[in-house]
C-alpha cells in the first residue's frame, strides 16, 4: 500500500468532497476541491487523485455492467473432458454447444456404438426430480421414428465437488450430419426437394405429438441431415426433461428454454399460457420460412427473449414471396398459416401441415385457405379430372368458401378441402374397383362402353392379369391389385393401405398366400405414411402376424414381444388390438413351452385392459381367450370351467339376455369341457350354442361353421362318426355356400368329411372325392407345404389304401414327402410316421428301419409316436389302430434288435 | 470432472444488514449458474446473458413474490456476491496454469477518457483484471462496506441506480455519488497494486 491509510473521519470527508465534486461539470471540479480542501490540505491530494482516476475508462468497470461474454465464459463450466468416462460412456470430441447443453460424441463399449451424449444445463437437485427425469427419459426412449434421433438413455452425472449434478442424455449419433440450414446452403436443393424434406420433418414432429411429446425447441440447428439426405430431429422432448429436471417450480415459459426466435406469440404471454402442439407448428412455420427464404421470419434467428416478444407485439413477418418469388401462392399460404400469431388459426397438427405440403407437390388444392372457383377448375384441369367430379367438388368449394368468408375460420376452410379430398378418394377407389372387375372379365374390352368417351371406368384400365388363356382367379386379381395401388392412389399411402388390407382379408378367406404380400404392403404404406409404430400401422402388422400364425409360419416370439410392448405404449386405447395381439403371443408362448410367460403376459395385459373400464365385451373376450390359452390337460380345463358361471353371468348382462357374448362363452365352455374329458356335457353345450348361433347369426355364416367344427371334433372324440360326418357335411355346406369350392374353409371341411367317412369305412368313393377336393381346393397350400395340404393328401392316400391299393397309397405319400424334401422343408415326424405305418402295414421292414433311423434323430420321436397312437386310437378300426400299430411296432422292434 | 467446483465464499460482507446472506449464498450461486447456463443455451448467444436479467430471474424463482424493495436487499447482496464469485472462480481457473507468471502483472487496460470512441470491449478484459478487481473489492469491503455494497448491487447484481436506491433505502442521487466514488476508489486501488508490482 503506497498511500497513508485515512482515518474513518478523514475518509468520510474525502467522500463528501469527492461526491460533491462529481455532481459538478468536470471542468469546475478542480477549482471546487481546491476550495473545499482549504482547511484540510492533507486531503487535497487524495481527493484529487480520486477525481482524476474517475475520468479513466476501463474495460472492466465501464463496459455497461458485467459483460455478457465474460459471464457466459465464466459459466461455461464443462463437466466433461475428452477421454473421461461418464457412466459406461467414453467421452469423445465435442459436437457442439447450444440446444440446452453441450454435446459430445461418446462411445458405448458395451454395445459398441457411438452415441451423442448431451449434458443438460439444468442441474438436478432432489432425488425426486432425478427420478422424474429418468422416468420421462424412458418415455422419450419410446419415440421411434426414422426421422427422430432416438434417445437411448438418460442419467445423472454427479461431478466430484459440484453440488449440482448434471443430467445427461444418450442419443442416436448421426454420422456426417449437418444441420438443416447448413445442408440447405451446401446443397441448394430444388424447391420440390425442399418441400419434401419439410414434409418429412413434419411427419416426425407429428409422430412425437401423437406420443404426447412436444419438442418446444424446433429450429434448423435441431434438425440434422445425414449423409443419406434424410432428416433427423434431435432433442425431441428434451424441453420436457429439462423442466422436470429443474427442482424449482417452473414459473415462466422462458424456463422451458426454447429459442425465442422460433417461439410462438403465446409463449410471450406470460406464465399463464400453456404451450401445446401448435407451438411446434409455429416453429415449423418459422423453419420453413427460414429454409425457403434464406432469412428468418423475424429477420434474426438469434433474437433475445425481449426482442422476440417485441417483434411478436409490433410486427408481422414479411410475405415469403417478397423474399423468394417462386414461393408465391400455395407455399406462401401454407408457411404463413403455420406462422399465424393466433394459434387457433394455425394448422392444428403437423400431419395437416405435412399433408398440405404434399398436396402442393402433387398439384392438389391445399387446405390452408379457401380456393377460388376458377382455381379449382385450373387445378382440376391440370390433373385432368372428370368434369362431373369437378363440378360437384367446385360446388362444395363455393359453399364452404362462402362460410369461410363469413366466419373467417380456418376450420371451415379445412372442411371444404377435406370434402374435396374425400370425394377425390372415393372416385379413385371406385376406379380401382372398376378396373379390377373389368380385369376379371376377359371380354370387357369388347364392351360398347369403349365408345363412351366420358365413362370414367375406362380412365384407368388394368393391364392383363394372370394367364392370358384363362380368366384370372380372384387371387390373381387381388395379387395384381398390389401393383395397381401406386397407380390408383399416388401418394395416398393411407388409401393404399386401406385397400391392401381389404384385398388381404379376401385373400385370407380364399386361403391365398398372397394375403401376406398384401398385408406386408399395407404395413409398408402405413409405416411410410404415419411411422412404423403408428397405431394404424400396428393394426396392419397385427393382421399380418396373425395370418402368418394361422398359416403355421408365425413370427418369432421376440418380434411379438416387441409388437405387444409397442401396442401397450402407443396404442393401448385400441383394446381389442391389444387383446388380440396378446392372445396370439400367449398362444405361441404356450406352444414354445413358456406357459409361465404366457400367464404373466395375460395377467399384465388383462390389467391394462381393465384400467379405467367397466366390464365390457373386450374384457370378457380377453378373459375367455387368455383362460383358453392356459388350458393344457383336464386339470386346468376343470379349473377354467369353474369360472363359467361368472363368465355366463357377465355375458348375459352384456347381452341383456342370451346373445352374441353368451355365444362366445358357450363356445369356450364346450372347448374346455372337451379338454376336461366331459364330452357329453360338451355335446350338450354345443347343441345349445348351435341353436343360439342360428338364432343370432342365421344358419350360413362363419360362426355356424365354427360350431359345426366343434361338434365334429366332439363327435370324433366320442367316436360318434356318423355325428362327425353330419357336422362335416354342415361345414362343407356353409363353406362352399359362402366361399365356393376353392377356399381354405371348404378344403378343411372336405378333409373332415373324408376323414369322418374313412373312419366309418363307408362310402369310400365319396371319401376319396372329398379328400381329392380338399387336396385340389387350395393348390397354393399344397405348393407351400401347408400342414393342411399334407393332411389332406394323406387322407386321399388312405382312402385309396382302404380300397386295397396299398402300393398306390404309399406311392402318394412318398411323392408328397419327396416334394417336401425337395422344397427344403424337413418332413414332419407325423408325416414320417404315416409313411412308416404304411410300410409296416406292407411289411417293408427295410424302409421302416430307414425311417426309424431318421426319426430317431428327432429328439421328440417318443412324443411323436405317442401322438400317432393317440390319433390312431381315435380312428376307426380301419385306420391303423392301436392294435395294428402296437403289433407292427412289436415286429419292428424285434427286427431291429435282430439286426443289431 | 467439473473443471471448477464452486466454493463457498471465504468472506461475506455484512453490508447486507444481517448475516442471512450467508445461508442464501450457496443457493443463489447454484441458481445463478443454472439460470445463466439455461439462458446461454436457449438464446444461443452470449450477448443475451445479462446479470440483471439473471439476478431478477433468480429472484423470481427463489423468492417469487413482489416484496418491497428493501426486503430484496439480502437477496440481491447474495446474488451479487455469487456473481462476483462466479467471475473470479473462472478467472482463477483460467489463470491457473500460468500462475506466478502473470499473477502480478496486472494488465488492466486503461484508456483515457474520450481517447477511444469505441470504448473498451469485453474481449479486452483479461483474467488478471478480474483478480485485480476482486482484490480491490476485498479491500473496499474492509475499508467501506456500504460503498462495497453499492458496487455489489449496481455492478455485480446489475441493478439500476433507482433499484439500488430503493434496496438500500437512500436517494438515487446518493447512490450515483457513491458509485462514482467507489468506482474511483477501486480504480485507484487497482492502479496502485499494478504500479507496486
Amino acid at each position: 500500500m503506497t498511500r497513508p491509510t485515512a482515518t474513518n473521519d478523514d475518509w468520510s470527508l474525502v467522500k463528501a468532497i469527492a461526491g460533491e465534486a462529481f455532481d459538478l461539470p468536470a471542468e469546475q471540479r478542480a477549482a471546487f476541491i481546491k476550495e473545499r480542501c482549504a482547511q484540510r490540505p492533507d486531503l487535497l491530494e487524495q481527493v484529487r487523485d480520486l477525481i482524476g482516476v474517475a475520468s479513466t475508462r476501463t474495460s472492466i468497470l465501464d463496459a455497461g455492467g458485467i459483460p455478457s461474454d465474460m459471464l457466459a465464459a465464466a459459466l461455461d463450466i464443462t463437466p466433461v473432458v475428452e477421454g473421461a468416462r461418464i457412466g459406461r460412456y467414453v467421452i469423445g470430441p465435442p459436437l457442439g454447444t447450444g440446444g440446452m447443453g453441450t454435446v459430445h460424441q461418446a462411445f458405448d463399449p458395451s454395445l459398441s456404438r457411438t452415441v451423442a451424449l448431451k449434458f443438460l444445463t439444468h442441474g438436478v437437485a432432489s432425488p425426486r426430480a432425478r427420478r422424474r427425469f429418468e422416468v420421462e427419459a424412458r418415455s422419450l426412449a419410446r419415440l421411434d421414428h426414422p426421422a427422430i434421433a432416438r434417445i437411448f438413455e438418460a442419467g445423472v452425472h454427479v461431478a466430484e465437488g459440484n453440488p449440482v449434478s448434471v443430467p445427461f442424455i444418450a442419443m442416436e449419433f448421426v454420422p456426417e450430419a449437418r444441420t438443416l440450414d447448413a445442408w440447405m446452403r451446401e446443397r441448394h436443393p430444388a424447391l420440390r426437394d425442399t418441400l419434401a424434406m419439410l414434409a418429412a420433418i413434419c411427419d416426425a414432429v407429428h409422430h412425437g405429438h401423437q406420443q404426447g411429446v412436444l419438442h418446444l425447441d424446433l429450429k434448423p440447428s435441431n434438425i440434422l441431415v445425414g449423409k443419406d439426405d434424410a432428416p433427423k430431429i434431435i432433442d425431441f422432448g428434451v424441453a420436457r426433461l429439462r423442466s422436470d429436471a429443474d427442482a424449482v417450480a417452473t414459473a415462466t415459459r422462458a424456463d422451458l428454454g426454447g429459442t425465442p426466435a422460433y417461439m410462438p406469440p403465446e409463449a410471450f404471454d406470460g406464465a399463464s399460457a400453456t404451450l401445446d402442439t401448435r407451438a411446434d407448428i409455429f416453429a415449423l412455420g418459422a423453419i420453413m420460412y427460414e429454409v425457403l427464404a434464406g432469412t428468418h421470419p423475424r429477420d434474426n434467428p438469434s433474437l433475445s427473449m425481449q426482442q422476440a416478444a417485441a417483434f411478436v407485439r409490433d410486427r408481422q413477418p414479411e410475405k415469403l414471396s417478397g423474399r423468394r418469388r417462386d414461393c408465391k401462392g400455395d407455399i406462401e399460404t401454407v408457411v404463413h398459416a403455420a406462422l399465424d400469431p393466433d394459434r387457433a388459426k394455425r394448422y392444428q397438427s403437423a400431419a395437416e401441415l405435412a399433408a398440405d405440403l404434399r398436396r402442393i407437390l402433387e398439384h392438389r388444392p391445399i387446405v390452408a385457405r379457401p380456393v377460388s372457383f376458377a382455381r379449382h377448375i385450373a387445378l382440376f384441369a391440370r390433373r385432368r379430372k372428370a368434369i362431373a367430379a369437378a363440378t360437384v367438388i367446385a360446388a362444395l368449394g363455393l359453399g364452404a368458401g362462402f362460410i369461410a368468408l363469413q366466419t373467417g375460420l380456418s376450420r371451415a376452410r379445412a372442411s371444404e378441402a377435406i370434402a374435396r379430398e374425400e370425394a377425390d378418394r372415393a372416385r379413385r377407389s371406385s376406379q380401382f374397383i372398376m378396373g379390377m372387375l373389368r380385369a376379371a372379365n376377359p371380354f370387357a374390352g369388347e364392351s360398347v362402353l369403349t365408345a363412351a368417351p366420358d365413362w370414367s371406368g375406362w380412365n384407368d384400365p388394368w393391364p392383363p392379369v394372370g394367364d392370358p388363356d384363362k380368366a384370372p382367379s380372384i387371387g390373381d386379381l387381388l395379387a395384381a391389385g398390389i401393383d395397381r395401388l401406386d397407380v390408383a392412389f399416388p401418394g395416398d399411402l393411407q388409401m393404399q393401405a386401406d385397400m391392401a388390407i381389404t384385398l388381404a382379408e379376401t385373400a385370407e378367406a380364399l386361403a391365398d398366400r398372397r394375403a401376406d404380400l398384401l398385408l406386408e404392403r399395407a404395413v409398408e404404406a402405413l409405416s411410410a405414411a404415419h411411422g412404423p409404430d403408428h397405431p394404424r400401422t400396428l393394426v396392419a402388422r397385427h393382421l399380418l402376424f396373425n395370418w402368418q400364425a394361422i398359416k403355421g409360419d408365425p413370427p418369432p416370439l421376440e418380434t411379438l414381444d416387441r409388437h405387444i410392448s409397442t401396442i401397450r405404449s402407443v396404442a393401448s386405447d385400441n383394446r381389442p388390438l391389444l387383446s388380440s395381439a396378446a392372445t396370439l403371443s400367449m398362444r405361441l408362448m404356450v406352444n414354445a413351452g413358456r406357459l409361465d410367460d404366457a400367464i404373466a403376459l395375460g395377467t399384465a395385459v388383462r390389467a391394462d385392459l381393465a384400467r379405467g373400464h367397466d366390464d365390457d365385451p373386450t374384457l370378457l373376450n380377453a378373459d375367455l381367450s387368455f383362460l383358453d390359452i392356459t388350458i393344457a390337460g383336464p386339470e386346468s380345463a376343470a379349473k377354467a370351467l369353474e369360472r363359467i358361471p361368472e363368465l355366463l353371468a357377465r355375458s348375459k348382462r352384456l347381452d341383456a339376455g342370451e346373445g352374441l357374448h353368451t355365444l362366445s362363452v358357450l363356445f369356450h365352455q364346450q372347448r374346455w369341457q372337451r379338454e376336461a374329458g366331459r364330452l357329453a356335457e360338451a355335446a350338450a353345450t354345443i347343441r345349445h350354442g348351435a341353436e343360439l348361433a342360428t338364432r343370432v347369426h342365421g344358419s350360413r355364416n362363419k360362426g355356424m361353421y365354427e360350431w359345426w367344427t366343434n361338434l365334429y371334433f366332439v363327435a370324433l372324440i366320442l367316436k360318434d362318426y356318423p355325428l362327425a360326418e353330419e357336422a362335416a357335411r354342415q361345414q362343407v355346406a356353409v363353406a362352399q355356400g359362402m366361399l365356393g369350392p376353392r377356399s381354405l374353409y371348404t378344403t378343411k371341411a372336405n378333409g373332415r368329411l373324408a376323414r369322418a367317412l374313412l373312419s366309418q369305412g363307408v362310402r369310400l368313393e365319396e371319401a376319396q372325392r372329398a379328400a381329392r377336393q380338399a387336396v385340389d381346393g387350395a393348390p397354393e397350400l399344397l405348393e407351400a407345404g401347408d400342414g393342411w395340404a399334407i393332411f389332406h393328401e394323406s387322407l386321399w392316400a388312405w382312402s385309396i389304401r382302404l380300397q386295397g391299393d396299398w402300393a398306390k397309397a404309399l406311392d402318394i405319400l412318398r411323392q408328397r414327402m419327396a416334394v417336401e424334401t425337395a422344397a427344403g422343408r424337413p418332413a414332419t415326424v407325423d408325416w414320417a410316421e404315416l409313411v412308416r405305418w404304411a410300410e409296416l402295414a406292407q411289411g417293408q421292414m427295410d424302409g421302416a428301419l430307414a425311417h426309424d433311423e431318421w426319426t430317431s434323430r428327432e429328439p421328440d420321436i417318443r412324443a411323436a409316436v405317442e401322438r400317432a397312437e393317440l390319433h390312431a386310437s381315435r380312428m376307426s378300426p380301419d385306420w391303423p389302430s392301436v392294435t395294428l400299430v402296437e403289433a407292427a411296432r412289436a415286429r419292428f422292434e424285434a427286427e431291429r434288435a435282430k439286426r443289431r | 470432472m467439473a473443471a471448477e467446483p464452486p466454493q463457498p465464499p471465504t468472506a461475506t460482507p455484512d453490508a447486507s444488514g444481517g448475516g442471512s446472506s450467508d445461508n442464501l449464498l450457496p443457493l443463489v450461486y447454484d441458481h445463478l449458474r443454472a439460470l445463466a447456463r439455461a439462458k446461454l443455451a436457449s438464446e444461443s448467444s452470449a450477448q443475451s446473458i445479462s446479470p440483471t436479467a439473471l439476478v431478477h430471474e433468480a429472484y423470481l424463482k427463489m423468492v417469487g413474490t413482489d416484496k418491497p424493495w428493501h426486503d430484496k436487499r439480502h437477496f440481491f447482496a447474495a446474488a451479487a456476491l455469487a456473481m462476483r464469485r462466479i467471475l473470479v472462480d473462472r478467472a482463477r481457473a483460467r489463470q491457473g496454469p500460468k500462475r506466478g507468471v502473470i499473477d502480478s502483472r496486472v494488465s488492466l487496460e486503461m484508456v483515457q477518457d474520450g481517447a477511444a470512441s469505441d470504448g473498451p470491449t469485453p474481449a479486452d478484459i483479461l483474467a488478471s483484471d478480474w483478480i485485480a478487481l476482486e482484490q480491490a473489492m476485498t479491500a473496499l469491503e474492509a475499508h467501506d462496506p456500504l460503498l462495497a455494497e453499492v458496487v455489489h448491487l449496481r455492478y455485480f447484481a446489475g441493478l439500476t441506480v433507482d433499484e439500488t436506491a430503493l434496496a438500500m433505502g437512500v436517494s438515487p442521487r446518493s447512490i450515483n455519488r457513491d458509485w462514482m466514488i467507489a468506482r474511483a476508489w477501486l480504480l485507484r486501488r487497482i492502479r496502485d497494486a499494478s504500479d507496486a508490482s
